[in-house]
């Protein structure tokens, strides 16, 4: 990235921890950044979400520095993103893809040898932040005698060492009994409540809708959809409806005359399920106008999960490297967009 | 300096580096008590001259500069290509550690933990002798007369440099390799194989006629070659002479040992070099 390129003029601006403006970079031919576009607000949790191989972990090795973007603009928290300026990580803690260390030093040894790099780290942080995460009974052990969830604590502990503005955690609950997520939870309600930002990529949507305030899904690459948790699940929701396969088409001509409908199986081989785009409040209604044409549910099913929301945008987002083929979705017709 | 520090806790944390150390004193002890055993009694002077001093300190420095190299550049290996296999390296990256500084780091603290076994092991080596001569009964001769000192002392600081050089090629095969078997594997055919392409070379240019060439007068070229730059140097760090193989003309001290401080200089830079370029994808 050149000079010019990485200048900021409207990027970084008040309140914004991590802009990314038309973020580009391929592995030989396949791309995994194909102009993303990210707005991540100060003091916030992050969701960031997509399918598997979408440019999430990409997208994070290119904030840490660990990758060079072919081109593309960044701030991070309100400074220029240029390659090379590797005291910008003073300000970021981040745990990228799986938590690695020594296995043969302790826990403890591990953060202490962590410590010794980058920022100046004062020998009390690593109690600190082993204190932080439940790891100090079993910080003399070594490492290779950690279970995944343990290691993933630590890896968090690791991201916590220099008191970092923006924490970046990929596959945080990777891992963690549930114990361990309530308490990764808590933990990084407090951050944010203390003015830090916290980016969360995760596969576990469920967990990232009780923990995250906005979220961003990118898919192929690409921003398909960011804004505040609760706009994006109330635009998300839907019923679903289940009616006897040999009435999908009667049932699906009555629905799309008052909102956006499928089939699950659009072939009319399905087992009858049907999914509206419509507010959950609505379900009643649905079944009263399915009713009155004699077609009868067996089931009538609201949601206004981050699932449905985060299977339909990518689903439907469109295949933008030529040489990658559209996103296979789960049996489930595009439903259409809800944005 | 917390730096280095944390570098010799990973070091001294290590099974491998008790190891290195553990090998060539148990082969040490071996073949000292070989001698002392199976040579004690017999007429031949041959077994005392091995194990009096300051003779023996030849024969420790085969132990521990010859065996101990080839042991170093695995070592050394290991160590670089450790934070590559156990997938640290981006941890340090992305904690915004200078690339640069983290490899000189790496460097002097694997050094001094060299440095450490080197003397050790020669320790360990004198004492192996000492009770090698006393099981034969012929007297440990003169280890710190003035010639003794001097072979102490040029062996030391002699072979501890040309086994740190030896050390950084592997080092940087390993950098560069991002592997910590990739550059074990490949110190080790390097440091094999140079002798084996050396003697090959040296048969190729005296066009076969290896009786009449076994001590060619000149210095040749691929007495440079970075493993082999280094016996120059141990060849001047004890006055006794080695007999057997090929005796090369030695190359001069001043420039052997600049070749080896050059050797040092390009693998470190080359291994700092590499991480500055890398980029971390997996």
């Amino acid at each position: 990235m050149s000079d010019q390129e990485g200048t900021v003029d409207v990027l970084g601006g008040d309140g914004m921890a991590i802009v990314t403006r038309d973020l580009h970079r391929r592995y030989g031919a396949r791309v995994a950044l194909n102009g993303l576009d990210l707005n991540v607000p100060r003091g916030r949790v992050y969701g960031f979400l997509g399918p598997n191989g979408s440019g999430k972990t990409t997208t994070l090795r290119v904030l840490v520095g660990l990758i060079k973007p072919d081109r593309g603009r960044i701030a991070v928290l309100g400074t220029p993103f240029q390659w090379g300026d590797r005291r910008r990580m003073f300000r970021i803690g981040a745990l990228i893809e799986s938590p690695t260390f020594y296995p043969y030093l302790s826990g403890r040894e591990n953060l202490q040898v962590f410590a010794a790099a980058g920022p100046p780290t004062p020998r009390s942080r690593v109690e600190e932040v082993l204190d932080a995460v439940g790891m100090q009974e079993r910080a003399r052990d070594k490492v290779k005698t950690y279970s995944l969830g343990m290691r993933q604590r630590l890896g968090i502990a690791g991201a916590l060492l220099s008191d970092p503005e923006l924490l970046l955690l990929d596959e945080p609950a990777n891992g963690l009994d549930p114990a361990g997520i309530v308490a990764m939870r808590e933990l990084l309600r407090y951050l944010t409540a203390s003015g830090k930002t916290v980016v969360v990529s995760s596969h576990i949507l469920t967990e990232v809708q009780q923990l995250a305030d906005v979220v961003g899904i990118i898919d192929h690459g690409r921003l398909v959809r960011e804004g505040p948790m609760e706009r994006l699940l109330a635009e998300g929701a839907q019923v679903r409806v289940r009616v006897a396969p040999d009435q999908v088409g009667q049932a699906l001509s009555i629905l799309t005359q008052r909102a956006p409908a499928q089939a699950l199986a659009p072939d009319g081989q399905g087992d009858g399920w049907i999914v509206v785009q419509v507010s959950v409040d609505r379900a009643a209604d649905v079944n009263r106008l399915l009713a009155s044409a004699g077609v009868w549910a067996s089931v009538i099913q609201p949601t206004s999960d981050l699932e449905s929301v985060f299977l339909s945008l990518t689903a439907t987002a469109p295949s933008l490297d030529p040489t990658v083929g559209p996103p296979q979705g789960w049996g489930m017709a595009p439903p259409g967009d809800v944005r | 300096m917390r730096l280095v520090r944390a570098e010799i806790l990973k070091l001294r944390r290590r099974w491998a580096t008790y190891i290195v150390l553990g090998i060539v004193l148990v082969l040490m002890a071996v073949v000292y008590l070989l001698i002392g055993l199976l040579a004690r009694g017999t007429s031949s002077g041959t077994a005392g001259l091995v194990t009096g001093f300051p003779a023996a300190y030849g024969v420790i420095n085969q132990f521990v500069f010859g065996l101990g190299s080839l042991l170093a550049v695995a070592y050394a290996a290991a160590v670089a290509g450790a934070d590559w296999s156990f997938g640290v390296m981006r941890v340090i990256i992305a904690r915004g550690e200078s690339r640069s500084r983290y490899v000189l780091a790496k460097a002097i603290g694997l050094a001094i933990i060299l440095a450490i076994g080197v003397a050790i092991a020669y320790a360990g080596g004198m004492a192996l002798s000492a009770m090698a001569s006393g099981l034969l009964g012929t007297g440990i001769g003169q280890p710190f007369g003035d010639r003794g000192l001097h072979d102490l002392v040029s062996s030391l600081l002699l072979g501890t440099f040309v086994l740190l050089q030896r050390a950084a090629i592997g080092f940087a095969v390993a950098m560069v390799l991002r592997s910590q078997l990739a550059g074990v594997v490949v110190g080790i055919v390097l440091y094999i194989a140079e002798p084996i392409l050396s003697a090959i070379l040296f048969a190729l240019s005296v066009g076969g006629n290896l009786r009449q060439a076994l001590a060619p007068a000149e210095v040749q070229w691929y007495q440079f070659l970075p493993f082999s730059i280094g016996d120059s140097a141990l060849a001047a760090a004890s006055t006794t002479q080695e007999t057997g193989g090929i005796q090369f003309t030695p190359v001069p001290l001043e420039l052997a040992l600049l070749s080896v401080g050059m050797y040092l200089v390009v693998a470190i830079g080359v291994s700092m070099f590499s991480l500055r370029r890398a980029q971390v994808a997996g």
